[in-house]
Formats: C-alpha cells, structure tokens, sequence
C-alpha cells in the first residue's frame, strides 16, 4: 500500500502507475573494493511515496549501496534501477538527490550561491522551494555556508537536495550529529516534502531507535546480504517476542530452547534465569511461554545479532524472478 | 481547524498509526476535538509534529473505514461523529471491579510500572491465545 | 487519494512553480562554466591579474630596451643605453627563468588542486549528484583552467618575446633563445607546457585525491618530465652549419656566424669531411701538430639563426601537444577510476 496506489489514480509526476509504484530495485547488486565486498546480492524493491530506514552494522555497506543508488559509483555485480531508468543514467540521475553523511557543501560560497549552484546544473529546479526550505530555517541567503552550525548547513544541504525536485532523496545518517531541536526541525520539514510531493525517501541510520517512529518501511543489511525488507507494521507484527522463565525451558541438543517447535526462531537468547526468543509464530504459543509484540528496535537487534537467520522480504519489496524468501 | 499536536512514542504494540487514532479519538472525547472539525493536512502533521506523512494518512484511512471522519475530496478530512464510547460509563461493573484491583495490586506492595506491565502482558497474552498470532496474513492497512 | 494531501498540494500549487530566470544582460557564465567559475574565481582572478601585469610590465621595458638597441645599433648611444642594453640581457634570463617557471606553478597550484580540492572536501560528491554529468564536470573544469593558463603563458609569452626580440637581433650570443628560459617560455611551446602542467596536475590530484600531496607529486612529476624535455628540446632544431678549410683552424680562424645566431656545436673538420671534439689534442704539447696529424684541415660550426626559431617552437609545440593528448588519456583513465 502506497501513497500512490491510494490516490485514486493520480500519481507520481504524471509516470504510468506501474512504474510509479517501484521507486527502486536492486538485483543482486555488489560492489567489491579490491578482495573485500563491502556489499553483496542487494536484492529489493521499493514502492514509492515510502519512508525507508536502512539499517546496518557499520561495514554493511549502506553508504555503497546509495552511492551507487545516486550514480556515484559502478557497482561490481547486478544493477540498480529508479523508477525504471538504470542508476547513474541521466534519467536516473535527474530523478535522484543524495546527502551524503558529511553534507558536503563549497564553504566559501554563500547560501545564495549554493542554491545557484543547484539552479544552474538542474533543469527541473525549485528556487521558490529551495528558498522557502532556506528561510524556514532562518538562514540568511547571503551567509558564507562555512559559517554556519552543523544543522544550518544540513538545512542548506537538504534544500539543494529538494529544490532539485527529486522523486526519490537518498540520505545517509542525516540526523547524525545534530541536537534534537534541529534533528526534529530537520525530521518535520523533510517530511512535509514527502506530503507535498510524494517523493520516496531512503534513508541509512545506525541509530534503529530513531526510524521506528520516522519510517513507515525498513531495511536491514548485514555482512551476509539483505536480512529484512518490507513495511515496519508488517515486520513488527509477523514477529512475536516470547520469553519464560529459564528452569521450566530445556534447550534441545542444538542449543535452541525447547517448545519452540513450531516457530521459526530468528533469535534466542539464556540470560540468568529468563529464557526469551525472537520467533516468526507458526502456531499457537505453548506453555511456558508468553508472548508480546515486540519494538522495532529488539526485530531489528535479533535479526543482526543472528546474522544467518533466515532473510524476510515481503512481497511488495521482493523482486520477481529472483530467489529470495517471501513472508506470508 | 483545531492545532492537534499528535506525539508519537515508542510504544510496546501500540503502531505509529494506531497511536494518531487513539489520539484522535481521545480528543474527541474530551472535546478537543468537535464534530465538523477540520483534521490537520499530512503535511502540517509531518511540519509540527514530524510525523511520517505515510502514518497519518494511514490513520486517517482507519478512522474513515470507521464512521469517525469523513475525507472530502480536495478540502480535507472532517470529524463526522464521536467515535463510540468504548469506555464503560463511571459505576458501571467492569469500572468498579478495575479500581478494586488496582486498589489491591498497589497495596500488595506492587509498583505502579509493575501493574501498568503487568495489565500490558495480560492483554499481551489474551491478544496471541485469541488467535492473533497470526495477524500476518490479514495485513493490516494492507491495498483495500 | 487523501484530500489532506491534495488540499495541501493545491494550497501552496502556484507557489511551488519554478521561478523563471532572471533576463541577463551581456555575457554571464551559465551551467557548468558558471559553478566552475564561481568555486575557482579567486584563482583564476589572481592569474589573470598576474598577467595582466606582467604583461603590461614587459611591454612597457620592452619599447625602453628597442629604442636603446636602435640607438646603440645606430652607433649614437647615450651612456644610458648602453647601459639599459646590458642590463636588459641579465634581466632577460631572469623574465625568461621566471615564465619557464609557470607550468610547475600551474601544475602545483591549479591542476593538483583543480579535483583533489573537491575529493578532498566531499564536494567532488555534491556536483556528482546533480543531473549533469561527472564527464562535462571534468571536462569543463579542465576547459576553463586551461583557458586561462593558456591565455596567461600565450600573453606574458607574446609579450617577453617582444622583449627578446631586439637583443636577440643585436647579439644572440648573449641571449641564447634555444635555452629553457627563453624557448619554453614564448610562443606556442609555453602555451602547450602550461597545459601539460595543468592537465598533470589535475591527473595526479585525481589519483592521490588530497590536496597537499598531490601538490607535492606535482612537482616531482614535472621535475622529471622537464629533465626528459631538455634532453629532447634540440632535436627540434634545425641547424645550420659554416665551416672554414685549408688548414685554419686556429682560435682566431673560427668562422663567423650572424649575430642573431646561437652557436649550438663546436668540431674540428678533417679533410675527409668527418668532424672531431674541439677538444681533440687539447691536451697535447703542440696542438696544431697533433691535429695535423689527425687530418684537421678547419673549424665546422653549427648553428642556428634567430629565422629559424619560428619553425623550431612549432614542431616543438606539436611534439608536445601528442605528449599532452597522450597524458588526456591518463587523465581521462582516472577520472574513471575516481569518480565512479
């Protein structure tokens, strides 16, 4: 379910429906730097209009992943496709802004400048827009970009990137490093974009806590590849954390607790006395167990903690032809 | 239009979503909210509140499918009526028997956070024996 | 679709439209050439006021020194011109030394930093996710860095070269135009070194990606490729050659070349036309003897006349430019391996 498909018809930038709901689609796509992969068989969709977290251990290769997203670098294997075009072509391209972690900007330009720069190499161009992103901010367009506060100049960098009128922003750790007076201002006027417009948003953090309330959609890489993708309800709710106490659970041969059976167990853990157990319900919960929804944040920790379980794609995000699991 | 300022948390089992609707809805009952009251865009949402639009708009869709409010087309989404009172009426048995309880679990030395958690897995529990494990398949907010 | 949403569209709609350009008045740099322009402006601002003056500078010397050679030419020289004549040979090599000079400060100070400086600070990033693309990023960049080198070496070229010219004319020995410090900095030959310079300064910055050591690589780099220049510059030149015969080959029987001609070689001349060092039998007690002996009959000059320099800075500058087209593609190489 998208913003676009519940629009009663009208979509993205006037593109044919079909195309408007896959924002982005990776097919086994790695990249290697010399013997090391920094990120391998990336295979998933995006629909539009979506908030998407991606989560990943430092080394995941989230940052490879949206720089090749945003044309900056040739992947090693498979491809990348927005919005049908393949990354890195000019169609792609024109489609796409990317912030990356430092938020480079040209210190001795001033703001004004820095949205010229953005008009002048842009044929789809929003001053008014970027202008209005600027000033809400309260930044003066005739500051030297070097003399702004960490958060200011994530504002003038976010206004680069929106006033490109992009459909889909890539942004990598955006709110690392900003107090949570700016991080909230920053949050809100990036989201009023995405109600504006419907533009799909891809977002890296290390930090789940802070998606869980942000993004309605997330994925998670780890070392072995995509472990996680779909929408956050979906995957909280396929999940159930169940927990007992240690002396009424034997663990069977293989380390796992027993009467679990019946789940799929993603996670399991012993701690003192308490026995808990991240499961994929496959049937009625037995004694002794209880079971609770789990949080964003223990689905999240589970699935990179046991880096072999099994990976959940759900059906909007997996790629047709490819082998990757379906849940449900 | 009524300023509503939804608050998002963190919350064991409670969606983004679901808490947008337990928000409205509580502000309708304490007269925050009226009928025929315009409910805030996804975008001011998403400015004041930075809140995911996806997330209004889906809690939006859950209090239209039900009767609570009424999207018109190109204007906004309005308060169409009070949402049913699911909150038994002071004096009632179920009422009485709660503050019974609690006045008990309290005095037996528990914490406040205790009973809160423990209310939590109770209804934690009651949810998955009901069946709702697998909620999976139903989708919730799923393409209509 | 959500009337919130749709209302908000429509809310701010005509708001939202993109603002049309401002008319401009004259010329104005746009796109590409605008950013380039505006990220590099100090830079190339500082060049082009270092022309400008250098320039002006040397013309202005240069009418002093052609009055003076006329005047002393002209056999009626003051005291004055005479001495503005001699001075002007030693302040010759030292303008001549100084434009040599300015492929290495270009290399080190516009190429090195001209990718390294965005690698660097991240903003190679910013320009990369614009819709335009990385290759007319590059490509503009060089374009317009090689434009003012080349305006700068061709200007402050054109004006030492008519400097040169008059000294040349009244004694080339003293003003030897084959030399680095005279030939590599006029004519098209500067124009093509300052662009070697420049584009090996950009290759290296595009390689090693931070600022100061490619600066420093610059260098290097240059240095090595000038010490394989010098040793390559002559066999450009095409030389004349004057010889005397019948048995005069005494310190006094030297032929005379022009006087606006360089002396490039020195040999004995047998009799069977083969040449020897000048320095054959230099150490022997009786030289003459000795070279008698050997079938020495005369002296064999070569030479080059001023006429030719022309020629010679032309196929030069050709040698060059495949050199420069040949280091493109290592550029080009580069740019690939960096920037995706």
């Amino acid at each position: 379910m998208t913003r676009t498909s519940g629009t009663s018809g009208t979509t993205v930038r006037g593109t044919a429906p079909h195309e408007a709901r896959v924002a982005l689609e990776l097919r086994e796509l790695g990249r290697r730097y010399g013997r090391h992969w920094a990120l391998r068989n990336a295979t998933f969709r995006l629909p539009a209009g979506r908030v998407c977290g991606l989560v990943g251990p430092n080394g995941a290769g989230k940052t490879t992943m949206l720089e090749i997203i945003a044309g900056l670098r040739r992947p090693t294997r498979g491809e990348a496709t927005v919005f049908g075009a393949p990354a890195g072509s000019a169609e792609a391209r024109a489609r796409v802004s990317f912030l990356p972690q430092e938020k480079p900007l040209f210190t001795r330009f001033s703001v004004a400048d820095t949205l010229r720069m953005g008009r002048e190499l842009n044929p789809g161009w929003d001053q008014a827009l970027a202008e209005d992103f600027v000033r809400a901010g309260s930044v003066a367009l005739d500051a030297k970009v070097g003399s702004l506060s960490g958060g200011q100049r994530t504002r003038i960098a976010l206004a680069v990137a929106l006033g490109k009128r992009p459909d889909l922003v890539l942004l990598d750790e955006p709110l690392a490093e900003l107090d949570p007076l700016v991080r909230r201002q920053t949050v809100g006027a990036l989201l009023a974009e995405v109600a504006e417009r419907g533009i799909t948003v891809l977002m890296s953090s290390h930090l789940v806590a802070e998606l869980d309330t942000l993004c309605d959609y997330l994925l998670l890489v780890s070392r072995g590849g995509l472990r996680l993708a779909g929408d956050v309800d979906e995957l909280i709710s396929v999940h159930r954390l169940l927990s007992a106490h240690g002396d009424a659970v034997v663990d069977a041969p293989d380390g796992t607790p027993a009467g679990l059976e019946a789940h799929t167990v993603v996670q399991a853990q012993r701690e003192r006395r308490q026995v808990s157990a991240l499961v994929r319900p496959g049937g009625p919960v037995t004694d002794p167990w209880t079971a609770a929804a789990p949080t964003l944040e223990e689905v999240v920790l589970a699935y990179l903690e046991q880096g072999d379980a099994d990976a959940l794609i759900s059906p909007n995000s997996h790629v047709p032809g490819t082998g990757t699991e379906v849940a449900a | 239009m009524v300023c509503m300022k939804y608050r998002i948390e963190r919350r064991r089992g409670v969606a983004a979503y679901q808490q947008i609707v337990e928000q409205t809805k509580r502000a309708l009952r304490t007269g925050t909210l009226r009928v025929g009251d315009r409910l805030p865009t996804a975008r001011e949402v998403a400015e004041t509140c930075a809140v995911n639009p996806n997330t209004t708009l889906k809690a939006y869709r859950e209090l239209e499918r039900e009767g609570v409010v009424e999207l018109r087309q190109g204007i906004g989404t309005f308060v169409a009526r009070a949402p049913e009172p699911f909150v038994p009426d002071a004096g009632s048995t179920l009422h009485a028997e709660l503050y019974e309880w609690t006045e008990r679990a309290l005095r037996s030395g528990m914490a406040e956070d205790d009973v809160r958690e423990l209310l939590e897995t109770a209804l934690a529990r009651y949810g998955d024996a009901a069946g709702d494990v697998l909620v999976t398949e139903e989708r919730k907010g799923g393409p209509a | 679709m959500s009337a919130t949403t749709q209302e908000a569209r429509r809310g701010s709609g005509p708001a939202r439209a993109p603002r049309a350009a401002a008319p401009r008045r004259g010329f104005a740099p746009r796109g590409m050439v605008w950013l380039v322009w505006r990220q590099h402006r100090a830079t190339f601002l500082v060049m082009l006021g270092g022309t400008v003056l250098a320039t002006a500078a040397l013309l202005y010397k240069g009418v002093y020194v052609h009055e003076a050679v006329a005047a002393v030419d002209g056999g009626d020289p003051t005291p004055g011109d005479d001495a503005t004549v001699a001075d002007a040979y030693s302040a010759l090599q030292a303008y001549g030394a100084a434009l040599a000079g300015l492929p290495f400060l270009v290399g080190a100070f516009v190429g090195a930093p001209l990718f390294a400086g965005d690698l660097e600070s991240g903003t190679a990033k910013l320009v990369g996710v614009q819709s335009r693309s990385r290759t007319e990023w590059v490509a503009t960049k060089l374009a317009v860095a090689a434009l003012f080198s080349a305006l700068a070496a061709g200007a402050m070229g054109a004006a030492l070269h008519y400097y040169r010219a008059p000294l040349v004319e009244h004694d080339a020995s003293q003003a030897d135009f084959t030399l680095s410090n005279s030939f590599d900095s006029t004519g098209p030959v500067a124009v093509v070194l300052v662009l070697i310079g420049l584009l090996v300064g950009a290759t290296v910055g595009l390689l090693f990606r931070r600022m100061l050591p490619s600066m420093v690589v610059t260098l290097v780099s240059l240095y090595v490729l000038n010490f394989a220049w010098e040793l390559a510059r002559m066999a450009f030149a095409r030389l004349e050659t004057v010889t005397t015969g019948g048995g005069r080959f005494g310190d006094d029987d030297r032929p005379r070349i022009p006087r606006d001609a360089v002396e490039i070689d020195l040999s004995y001349l047998r009799s069977d036309g083969s040449l020897t060092g000048w320095s054959t039998c230099v150490n022997a007690e009786n030289g003459p003897a000795c070279l008698r002996e050997d079938g020495v009959v005369g002296w064999a000059v070569d030479y080059m006349p001023y006429s030719h320099f022309g020629a010679m800075q032309w196929t030069a500058a050709a040698a060059l430019t495949g050199a420069l087209l040949l280091i493109g593609v290592v550029t080009a190489y580069a740019a690939r391996r960096t920037l995706r």
